[in-house]
């Protein structure tokens, strides 16, 4: 934890607001010694990272590491039960999850995170009203459907009876045309074609470009290399590895044994 | 003939509007909470009584009377019911929230009585300024004149669906109440507070639901709340027209349900049993037709929270916490309970609570069918009752008309009630959802008031007799003696449920319930064990029924076997864990003895007043207030609230004590070997990480 | 080649699975427009595809869960038309879900038992009333060898909702294996795996096809897990076959390139 490096200064915006300690500004997400659970079930121990403004952080490891819950604790689904989660220097570890997106911060929930018996449309509407207004709705909409045209045929269509693939273009398409502050992406590749990855990733570097934060949660190592400064590996609810390690180093660390690794090799490019 | 048909379809469109109006209350409500609310029905008449009570009795003016039932009283029990009650259950499944429905049908009417007092409450006053429906009528001397309370119906009907046009056009708060219904947490990511959204959905269906009850009661000639529960079937047919999210269909069908009935009360001869039994069974027959024919009832709408991941797991059933020698010991010192209890029962008691505990060792074979057919089967149904009932009946017919003895003519009686719940079950069973639940419901309340009274079914106003059964040399005709059989057949009829559970139909109705697709993809059937299980339940039930009529030596509807009855017998079972025998032991003694204890409570304070007549002030006053004839209606309504606890414990409560009794016992083990609490488990932990 | 393959397909003597010019439409739009399909004995056949290209609507008409608006499916020469999916997994077709679908409070032991009863006696109240339901020696034994052979003895006695989502994939193939089924469907087996997962999955299939020589019908997004285990490929896009063959010429096609891989892809 304590060896987090610093990060590519070629991707830093050049005006970054007023500068602290390090130089870096106040982060747009900083997590403090963070312990959460569910019920009896405790998921994080001890967790701290922070995310700057047009910084990308991935967040790597094994299934049942914590990953998911970080997002979630980072989004406000989850309170921590101890730490402190904060959100541009105030402390949001006891506010609301509406707080945090107010606040701007969206997250794209894992798996299939729609509302199954509203239609494309209403969907996106909920999504659009809050951040747009009545006037600029209908561009958010048009901008939706431009990164999503499959979704512009199925503008009437109940969102519970898409595929699974289009269900999750939907869950992208709600934070993507958002622009936030921070925007959190949990497994965005998951169950998509490699094309529809690819432009994803295109779409990500854009937003990351005109200054929002990211923190990407990722199974896929390459994936997440390919567009993170800095990476949090995480390991049984702790944090294994940070900073920039190498692909291997993060092999080693996650999945221990040589075998592995090269099965990694084996998979497909990163876009 | 075609002014007549006009004629009575005008006289249909009142009562129409009333069906329609509390349909639109109920999709309204399921819409944007996620509740089919069958509670509406006891809010509605809450509303009515206090409208009743001002108006009437205070003889306030209309408009603060008006207020104070509907825009006051009615949103409040909204705000309360979201705050104390559903917000906990946001993420709760729709049948989690329809058995709380359940348990606050079974409550509210009786807080009003307490509240209000029991006594009748005559010509509700109609919401108009004038003191009779019939004082004002209108158009005055035209064939087609309505009378007050007709008027207000229309009048505030085209308000309330026009105000409701509004909300729901497009993308306005009803859109988010909508999708707060589905996840409260995605909802939240959006930036809205998804708890204020849900208040407001609440009070707004509240106010329906209090709009509804106050147009709805100068139908009656006096107030009474069975006559509500009465109009859902309609209300619920009406809702099915609209497949429970169409508010525009379900706001036609439910006129249309009204001038239909008119129309067959106009044409049909009035003494002809087409009228008698037609008539009021139209909404059933027409709930019925639909959910035969249409196919989107079969498949399930449940949408469950994308984010409920947030949760935390179920806590694991008692059975796979306790150590092997633990379920030795629990099994052993349930055997030792209930012989001491038989043993206590027969020795120590006197006539009276024999007979209270008798009574209820009988009502839990009738019990045992709820295990069966909800516990096991997962249909619930809310029409046990009701196959109690024809098994009483056959018993009672059989014993009467043809002689035969009474052992042999319950068994027939299993067999009618179990070829009644087959033939129901055709339409039933290949249900999804809470159709099932709707559909017994209509069923149960059909029976009540059609068929019920019915001199071939019923044997007409005077109950039949059934004597006690007299098996070669042993008479049963003494309460020890019948208390010995009634243990024995519910003894063999736990074993039997206990190795259905067990066994392999179980097992498959386990699959089916855990997961439809998957049970189907291995090769279930995923209609038959459940046809199975509901069947035998009707069996279990009518088996039970008759027992019950031998009992009481009369099969009597009205005392033993109401629709609710069936649901506080329902909500008793369901509290105490509707997978378990045990609950419906329990179950069934406690409905019997709880009330008694209950009095014996309320009796104290006269008792002591007339023993100390010194006693004045406060004390007298208090003691005074406190009324014996409460004690019914007090253990109804703690019945009812022990429902509330379903969305928190669906396992049931004896299980859940179960649970943490061996919780604590182990973790006393742990500590006395100097062990620290056992951590959990890294697996769940890591499943619940990765949780989808 | 797909025209080709239809007429080629019909009836052959021998398919394990012939479905001839499926048709499906959802309120008019067509998800599924003339699809045929053929797999032969022993082969492990991928299907993969852009989302909403039709895939898991094909899985479900040919499982029974979707009526096709048109078109034959035949297993093992038996027409399937007609069937509800618990029969069709009767006369021996099995499946596993996208989303995982678990018996979530029985054991894995019990998921095994509860399919492979299932397959071959049903349920019969009698039985259960007379305390002859119990799992017998042959049903142990049988099911105790599929717990071996994917590796899941560890984890016999646990509760389903215990499970990692890998292990519990695991579990679904397992179930589906019991059924000793002519012909097995996998709808996207390593989604949500992470790379160990994914690995000990293609483990698994292979030594389940190794040892059974079960027909599998593989439906994917990882490329290089179909690259790994599949023998030809069938690519869907917009309801219509665009390819089909040996996997490697397959997914070097210009229209899967475009359609599904993305120009960059390798």
């Amino acid at each position: 934890m304590s060896d987090v490096s610093a990060p590519a200064e070629a991707r830093l915006p050049t005006e970054a607001p007023a500068a602290d300690a390090d130089g870096r500004g106040v982060p747009v997400l900083r997590f403090d010694d963070v312990h959460a659970a569910y019920g009896p079930f405790q998921a994080l121990f001890g967790v701290s990272f922070e995310v700057h403004r047009a910084e990308a952080l991935a967040l790597i490891g094994p299934n049942g590491a914590g990953k998911t819950t970080v997002a979630r604790v980072a989004s406000g689904l989850l309170a921590p039960s101890s730490g402190r989660v904060e959100v541009d220097g105030q402390d949001f570890s006891d506010r609301p999850a509406q707080a945090f997106a107010l606040a701007g911060i969206a997250h794209g929930p894992e798996g299939r995170s729609v509302f199954a018996t509203l239609n494309v449309e209403e969907n996106l509407v909920l999504a659009f009203r809050r951040q747009f207004g009545r006037a600029g709705l209908r561009s958010a909409l048009d901008r939706a459907y431009e990164l999503f045209p499959a979704l512009s045929q199925r503008r009437r269509q109940n969102a519970g009876s898409l595929s699974g693939g289009e269900q999750r273009m939907l869950t992208l398409a709600r934070v993507l045309v958002l622009e936030p502050k921070l925007l959190i992406a949990d497994e965005l590749s998951l169950g998509l074609a490699p094309i529809i990855t690819t432009e994803i990733y295109k779409v990500l570097e854009r937003i990351l470009e005109a200054g929002t934060a990211l923190l990407v949660v990722e199974q896929h190592v390459d994936h997440a290399l390919g567009i993170a400064h800095r990476v949090v590996v995480l390991e049984r609810g702790k944090v294994a590895l940070s900073g920039q390690p190498s692909r291997e180093e993060i092999l080693a660390s996650v999945f221990g044994q040589s075998q592995d690794a090269s099965m990694f090799g084996d998979r497909e490019a990163a876009p | 003939m075609a002014g007549e048909i006009l004629e009575y379809a005008v006289r249909g469109v009142p009562i129409g509007c009333v069906f329609a109006l509390m349909a639109v209350g109920l999709v309204l409500t399921y819409k944007t909470s996620g509740v089919f609310n069958l509670a509406f029905a006891a809010q509605a008449y809450t509303s009515a009584v206090v409208f009743y009570e001002v108006r009437k009795e205070h003889e306030w003016p209309l408009l603060p009377a008006a207020l104070l039932a509907v825009v006051v009283v009615a949103p409040l029990i909204g705000v309360i019911l979201d705050r104390f009650l559903y917000r906990y259950q946001r993420t709760a499944g729709s049948l989690a929230k329809l058995i709380t429905s359940l348990g606050l049908l079974v409550a509210i009417p009786e807080i009003v009585r307490l509240i209000f007092g029991s006594g009748s409450k005559k010509n509700p006053p109609a919401l108009w300024w004038v003191k009779r429906t019939d004082d004002f009528l209108w158009p005055q001397g035209s064939r087609f004149v309505l009378d007050a309370g007709q008027i207000a119906t229309l009048a505030f009907t085209a308000i309330a669906v026009t105000g409701l046009a509004i909300m729901f056009s497009r993308g306005g708060i009803g859109l988010r109440m909508r999708a707060v219904v589905e996840s409260p947490r995605l909802v939240q990511l959006q930036g809205i507070d998804a708890s204020r959204v849900s208040l407001a959905s609440w009070m707004l269906s509240s106010l329906l639901a209090g709009l509804a009850g106050v147009l709805i009661a100068p139908l009656f000639a006096q107030l009474n709340s069975l006559d509500f529960f009465t109009l859902l079937v309609a209300a619920i047919a009406a809702c099915v027209i609209g497949s429970l999210t169409n508010i525009v269909a379900t706001f036609i069908g439910g006129i249309g349900l009204g001038i239909l009935q008119a129309e067959l009360a106009g044409f049909l001869p009035t003494d002809s049993i087409l009228a008698t039994g037609l008539r009021p069974g139209l909404p059933f027959l027409v709930l019925f037709g639909l959910l035969l024919f249409r196919r989107s009832a079969r498949t399930s709408h449940e949408v469950t929270d994308p984010l409920s991941g947030v949760d935390p797991p179920p806590p694991p059933p008692a059975a796979s916490l306790r150590p092997s020698w633990m379920t030795m010991g629990t099994r052993v010192f349930a055997v030792t309970v209930a012989v001491l209890g038989l043993v206590l029962a027969l020795f120590v008691l006197d006539e009276f609570w024999l007979s209270v505990v008798t009574s209820g060792v009988v009502l839990a074979v009738v019990l045992l069918s709820i295990v069966l057919t909800t516990g096991v089967g997962g249909t619930i149904s809310l029409s046990q009752a009701a196959f109690a009932a024809i098994g009483a009946f056959t018993t009672a017919q059989l014993t009467t008309n043809f002689n035969l003895s009474v052992l042999v003519a319950m068994v027939a009686g299993a067999l009618v009630a179990a070829a009644v719940g087959a033939v129901l079950s055709l339409p039933i069973i290949r249900l999804a959802g809470i159709y099932p639940a709707l559909a017994t419901l209509a069923f149960a309340l059909m029976f009540e008031n059609v068929l019920a009274p019915l001199s071939w079914v019923s044997g007409g106003a005077t109950p039949l007799t059934v004597p006690r059964p007299l098996v070669g040399p042993i008479d049963f005709a003494g309460n020890r003696a019948f208390l010995l059989l009634s243990v024995g057949i519910l003894a063999v009829l736990s074993v039997a449920v206990i190795m259905i559970r067990q066994g392999t139909t179980g097992r498959f109705l386990d699959a089916i319930r855990e997961s439809e697709p998957a049970a189907s993809a291995v090769g279930i059937n995923p209609i038959r064990p459940r046809l199975v299980a509901f069947v035998a339940g009707a069996g279990v039930a009518g088996f039970g029924g008759g027992l019950v009529a031998s009992f009481n030596g009369q099969a009597n509807y009205a005392a033993n076997f109401t629709f609710y009855l069936g649901l506080v017998w329902l909500v008793l079972v369901i509290t105490a864990g509707f997978r378990s025998v045990q609950a419906a032991i329990i179950s069934g003694i406690f409905f019997y003895v709880l009330p008694q204890l209950l009095d014996r409570l309320f009796r104290w304070p006269g008792n002591y007043l007339t023993s100390n007549p010194e006693v004045s002030g406060v004390t007298k006053s208090v003691l005074d207030f406190i009324e014996p004839e409460w004690s019914l209606g007090v253990a109804f309504i703690l019945f009812g609230f022990g429902a509330l606890t379903y969305a928190k414990h669906p396992e049931g409560i004896i299980e859940a004590q179960t649970t943490k009794s061996i919780r604590k016992v182990l973790g006393w083990i742990d500590k006395a070997r100097g062990k620290g609490p056992t951590p959990a488990s890294e697996q769940l932990v890591t499943q619940v990480g990765g949780g989808r | 080649m797909t025209a080709g393959n239809a007429m080629l397909g019909n009836g052959q003597i021998g398919s394990v699975l012939v479905a001839n010019h499926i048709d499906k439409r959802f309120e008019g739009i067509a998800a599924l427009s003339d699809v045929s399909v053929h797999l032969e004995p022993g082969e492990l056949v991928a299907l993969i595809g852009p989302n909403g290209a039709g895939k898991t609507t094909l899985f479900n008409c040919l499982s029974g869960v979707l009526r096709p608006n048109s078109g034959q499916i035949l297993l093992k020469g038996r027409d399937l038309s007609g069937l509800a999916a618990h029969e069709r997994a009767r006369l021996g077709l099995a499946r596993t879900f996208q989303r995982m679908e678990l018996f979530g409070s029985l054991t894995v032991r019990e998921h095994l038992f509860v399919a492979h009863r299932a397959q071959r006696r049903g349920a019969s109240l009698w039985r259960d009333l007379t305390g002859r339901s119990r799992p017998t020696p042959q049903e142990r034994e049988q099911c105790d060898a599929v717990l071996e052979l994917v590796g899941l003895g560890d984890h016999a006695d646990r509760p389903a909702h215990s499970l990692t989502l890998g292990t519990g994939r695991v579990v679904e193939l397992a179930r589906a294996l019991v059924c000793d089924p002519e012909l097995l469907f996998l709808d996207e087996p390593s989604s949500g795996l992470d790379h160990r997962e994914t690995e000990h999955m293609g483990t698994v299939l292979e030594q389940v096809r190794a040892e059974r020589g079960t027909t599998i019908l593989l439906c994917e997004h990882d490329v290089a897990f179909v690259e790994r285990l599949a023998s030809r490929t069938y690519v869907l896009d917009c309801g219509k076959l665009i390819a089909e063959g040996p996997t490697a010429e397959a997914l070097a096609s210009p229209q899967v390139r475009t359609a599904y891989l993305g120009a960059g892809a390798a």
